[in-house]
């Protein structure tokens, strides 16, 4: 299988050959998360992102790239006030989709595909 | 109490209706166009220099109005539109009648009101304006902040009004872009030590130099652009304002401090035309304006005598506008003929069932 | 004891048997269930004057419905006729056995099936014959409201409800069988007359009617028969329907006026769902019963729980916790505490790390008033600038905690049931609201005021800032002048019913401008939709609640929707139907702007519209 001179670190290359399945998973309880632009609204009016660095932008980038342990983390910096999904250009259901994917971890514990 | 009648009439004495009055006027066609502001030319009157190449707005309205030697109604409140089977007939506050067999509605667009973005803090601080209200300045050749003072930084904000389904408008207006990158090239201009920041979502520059200009912006007048939606905006004691948004190449929180920020509002449609004419409802798309945008013409031409041009059907620039307006003007032309032609073939079928 | 009549008995005997055995099975359970602190305050309530107030509100609702009296009459005669007509007909008929056998405690089947056992006697004298009469009036009762339940499952509109509810198979079994108690009495008691004569003025009229030869007189035994079988296949099936709600609403009002709260209580939780009597009234009340996709409402919330299946994950979060249905509900069931109860269990152990929060640096600059704006005051910053006009005008001593950065109270993570993180976040935005050990907080948040009464216990008294600003017009400070601004106020959810702070805004509101609220009955205001307890709605289902509850709320001539919570204004302000403007910005505006001025800015902003 040619590589293209992709020989480099697995951490530091995104395989988007590798379907995501905890995206999938979360796609199907919050169809709304695919209309995301990353326009990096929900991030700047976070209230936890200026501390911890993580908006909702950047949690669906981790769970569509497959980075599931960066976005565990991130995860727990969320607290849940909703400004997020009232300035959503694409009126995403924004909290509904970081509870999903709170679940998500809960049920299948760290070995996640 | 006068009724006057023309073959067209058009309403909105904007770049759209001034060329199809002009076409018109040329094949022989008596039109007649109403306006509702003092003065005609539409949001000419408001632009101060026009993308791409900064051709003056002024010039290119004195050049318009010259095109056409039809009369221009102005000041003109159209209290009802009725239509006949002669073709439509548009009466006026001062029960003036106008009368023609087809009505060409130019109305244009209304500017996004930014009251309804409230995070952005426009209509509470003062060092918030739209890029409307930034033409202005540039009109009056002095662009200062609320405290009088010529601005050291500004920042330009993308998608104000579009692509936002929570100002119930998700479609993109296309124009602010260059316009954004238009104003910031005539504000280095005046203020060269002026910073400016672009907060963008992405960069729609479809149009022909468009790009060249972004270049422009970005090499020759060191215009900084920023992949961010700004999200909240606050002021501070000195009334500069922090603005609020995601880097999101860098993929981090950002703040700014700037002294002015300028909305880039969106173009809206103008539906006030809807409470005259309450049966074209079923022409307007589902973003508010009128037309489908379909490629397919047979689908949404209805013979019935009425017509669209301008920013009325859709987000336009200047150059789109007047290209649209030229194509109806045709299609109004042709079927004006096909009336005549019509009614004379009605008159003859019935001289000679008479002589028969 | 003929065999025969050992057949006609059995069913109902042993249908009863299985149901008060089933009975005080579940009913001990639950109350095992209960928190050692609210058995307790059953026990004491027992034994004070408070038992009589329950038992007569047990009389009241439970037999009478006088809460559905006042809200929809005809469904109030159905179900009325039915529980007060069952009710009267046990106790009038163990009366009239009393009175027949001299015997005050006879067994139940002598007055359940009286008619067949003095089939053989002759009726002699008035007061018997006036029983015959009494029962039968009590029965055509029973039927008259028997006859409107049956009409109601074509057309439930014609008694006020908007949907029709959906029952469940159990649901269904357990009306049938109650369907065919009565009429099968009227065929029994009727063939009973038919055949053996006597009677009141309507089965005995009836059984005269039927001239039937003797040798048929089996049908009158089996009609009996049927009238047993469908007695006892009612009891029977009743503790797995909603049937349950006749005697379990009896424990549930000793219960509620104890003060005993369902939340986080399981025996109460218990109690409380299977005294629900599926009446559909919360239907009508829930805002989202117009939307095509709910399924979430308290009926089906309720139902589901008492299903051995439990309630689906989106059936849950799909609730706007307005408090609607539990303000309408004629059994006063707890509605929220229910679904609180639900939503903590199943969330209330996801991970979180709030240690981020902890910057003992960051403190506040000492004031005598704190004012909090809330995580949401950031995208209405219109609210908070007026607030601080308003302070700079009267001088105060104020700092604005949350200026220049979002803290969330920790209500949103409480009300998706993750209470352990909820009570994470208290800790810190606690200790960063008392740093400038203030004397008195304002905030302009009705939600974070709701957390911050029930939870946070501050030393210092906290209060909304309509509530301050009613108190500079009661002294005074207000400079007079009232805009002609035709304005309508919308009571927020959680300002209105869940704090009970109607009269302030409303004061306020009259000083500045023409208000257009009629006198208001309390706890029916509207939800503008924008809850964030409701996690499942996307955005145009909310806006759609919005709208809808905008055109219920506004008059033809109204030009301004006034409000006192800021989710509401977002709320209302998307759909751009009418200006919306806060309670504290029109104070603002009356202080700093002239009164033509502002008319002026009303009326443009109405053109625009």
């Amino acid at each position: 299988m040619p590589d293209f001179g992709f020989g480099i670190h697995d951490d530091l290359m995104i395989d988007h050959d590798k379907l995501s399945l905890a995206y999938e998973a979360v796609l199907e309880e919050v169809p709304s998360i695919s209309g995301c632009i990353s326009c990096g609204s929900c991030s700047g009016t976070c209230v936890s992102s200026f501390q911890s660095g993580a908006g909702f932008r950047k949690l669906v980038m981790l769970l569509k790239n497959g980075s599931y342990e960066q976005l565990q983390q991130a995860l727990d910096y969320c607290q849940f006030c909703g400004k997020c999904s009232l300035v959503c250009p694409r009126g995403i259901n924004t909290r509904r989709a970081i509870l999903e994917m709170r679940k998500q971890f809960k049920k299948q514990g760290d070995d996640m595909v | 109490m006068k009724k006057i009648c023309f073959d067209c009439i058009i309403v909105g004495a904007g770049p759209a209706g001034l060329k199809a009055a002009s076409i018109l006027d040329n094949l022989g066609y008596a039109v007649c166009i109403l306006e509702k502001e003092k003065i005609p030319g539409g949001k000419l009157n408001i632009w101060h220099e026009l993308f791409p190449h900064h051709e003056s707005a002024q010039a290119i309205r004195e050049q318009m109005l010259a095109g056409t030697a039809s009369p221009i109604r102005t000041s003109v409140t159209i209290k009802s539109i009725s239509r006949t089977a002669d073709g439509y007939c548009v009466k006026d506050r001062n029960e003036d009648e106008y009368c023609a067999p087809a009505l060409l509605i130019a109305t244009g667009f209304k500017p996004f009101d930014a009251c309804q973005k409230e995070e952005y803090g426009y209509g509470i601080y003062e060092n918030v304006i739209t890029s409307v209200d930034l033409e202005q300045m540039f009109r009056q050749h002095r662009v200062v902040n609320a405290s009088g003072e010529v601005p050291g930084k500004i920042a330009f904000i993308h998608c104000v009004g579009s692509r936002d389904i929570k100002v119930d408008s998700e479609f993109c207006s296309a124009n602010c872009c260059i316009t954004g990158i238009k104003q910031a090239i005539e504000l280095k201009k005046m203020i060269p030590h002026l910073n400016i920041y672009c907060l963008y979502m992405d960069l729609r520059l479809g149009g022909r130099f468009f790009e060249d200009c972004y270049k422009t912006s970005q090499v020759k007048y060191k215009v900084q652009y920023i992949r961010g939606r700004l999200s909240e905006t606050n002021e501070n004691p000195d009334q500069t304002i922090i603005l609020r948004y995601e880097d999101t190449l860098a993929g981090r929180p950002a703040k700014i401090t700037v002294d002015m920020v300028v909305l880039l509002v969106g173009m809206h449609p103008d539906p006030s035309i809807l409470n005259l004419l309450p049966e074209i409802d079923e022409r307007v798309g589902s973003d508010g304006f009128f037309g489908t945008g379909r490629i397919d013409q047979t689908v949404q031409t209805m013979d019935d005598g009425l017509f669209f041009a301008g920013a009325c059907t859709g987000p336009k620039s200047i150059t789109q506008s007047t290209d649209e307006a030229s194509e109806v003007a045709f299609k109004i032309s042709h079927y004006l003929k096909n009336r005549v032609h019509t009614e004379m073939e009605d008159q003859h079928a019935r001289l000679w069932i008479r002589h028969s | 004891m003929t065999w025969f009549n050992v057949i006609l008995i059995l069913p109902f005997t042993l249908g009863l048997f299985i149901l008060l055995a089933v009975l005080s099975v579940n009913y001990y359970q639950w109350f095992r269930a209960l928190n050692p602190r609210n058995k307790l305050r059953l026990w004491k309530s027992l034994s004070r004057k408070e038992i009589l107030s329950s038992i007569t509100e047990i009389f009241r609702e439970c037999l009478l419905h006088l809460r559905i009296y006042h809200q929809k009459r005809r469904l109030w005669y159905m179900h009325m006729s039915l529980a007060f007509g069952w009710f009267l007909l046990i106790v009038v008929g163990h009366v009239e056995s009393v009175f027949n056998t001299g015997h005050i405690l006879s067994s139940p089947w002598k007055s359940v099936f009286f008619d067949y056992f003095s089939r053989s006697q002759e009726v002699t004298g008035w007061h018997l014959q006036g029983f015959n009469h009494l029962m039968d009036l009590i029965l055509l009762f029973i039927l008259s409201g028997l006859f409107l339940a049956f009409y109601k499952r074509i057309n439930s509109r014609s008694f006020g409800l908007k949907r029709r509810p959906l029952h469940n198979p159990h649901d269904r079994i357990a009306m049938l069988f109650l369907w065919f108690i009565f009429p099968m009495r009227f065929i029994a008691e009727t063939l009973n007359h038919a055949f053996y004569g006597g009677g009141g003025f309507m089965t005995g009229f009836f059984g005269n009617l039927l001239t039937l030869p003797d040798n048929l007189n089996y049908l009158s035994d089996i009609a009996w028969i049927g009238y047993s079988i469908s007695l006892g296949g009612f009891f029977v099936v009743l503790p797995w329907s909603r049937y349950m709600h006749i005697l379990t609403e009896v424990p549930h009002i000793l219960l509620k006026n104890a003060h005993v709260q369902a939340y986080q209580d399981k025996g109460c939780t218990e109690f409380s769902i299977h005294a629900c009597s599926s009446c559909g009234i919360c239907l009508d009340s829930c805002q989202m019963t117009n939307l095509d996709s709910c399924n979430g409402q308290s009926y089906y919330f309720i139902r589901k729980l008492r299903e051995l299946s439990g309630v689906s994950e989106n059936r849950m979060m799909n609730c706007l916790m307005c408090g609607r249905c539990s303000n309408d509900c004629p059994v006063q069931v707890d509605t929220l505490s229910i679904r609180m109860n639900e939503r903590i269990r199943m969330n209330d152990d996801l991970a979180f790390d709030y240690s981020y929060l902890d910057q003992p640096g960051k403190k506040v600059p000492r004031a005598r008033i704190a004012f909090f704006g809330g995580c949401m005051t950031q995208l209405v910053p219109g609210v908070k600038a007026s607030m601080k006009k308003i302070f700079d005008f009267y001088e105060e001593d104020h700092v604005m905690i949350d200026e220049t950065e979002s803290i969330c109270c920790g209500r949103p993570l409480f009300l998706s049931g993750q209470k352990k993180a909820y009570f994470e976040i208290m800790k810190y935005t606690r200790e960063r609201i008392l740093s400038c050990k203030p004397d008195l907080i304002i905030t302009s948040c009705p939600i974070c005021l709701t957390t911050f009464r029930n939870h946070y216990f501050f030393p210092v008294p906290v209060i909304h800032h309509t509530q301050y600003l009613e108190s500079m017009i009661s002294q005074g400070l207000l400079p007079p002048g009232q805009s002609d601004i035709k304005t309508v106020y919308h009571d927020p959810c959680e300002l209105g019913r869940y704090l009970g702070i109607y009269s302030e805004p409303r004061r306020v509101l009259r000083n500045i401008v023409q208000l257009q609220n009629k006198a208001y009955k309390q706890n029916q205001g509207l939800c503008c939709g924008g809850s964030i307890a409701d996690l499942e709605m996307d955005f145009e289902e909310k806006r759609s609640i919005a709208e809808d509850a905008i055109q219920q709320l506004i008059y033809p001539d109204t030009r301004l929707l006034a409000t006192a919570c800021p989710l509401c204004k977002i709320t209302f302000a998307t759909p751009n139907i009418i200006p919306v403007r806060d309670v504290a910005e029109l104070y603002a505006e009356a202080l700093t702007v002239t009164i033509p001025a502002r008319e002026m800015a009303a009326k443009e902003a109405f053109l625009q519209n």
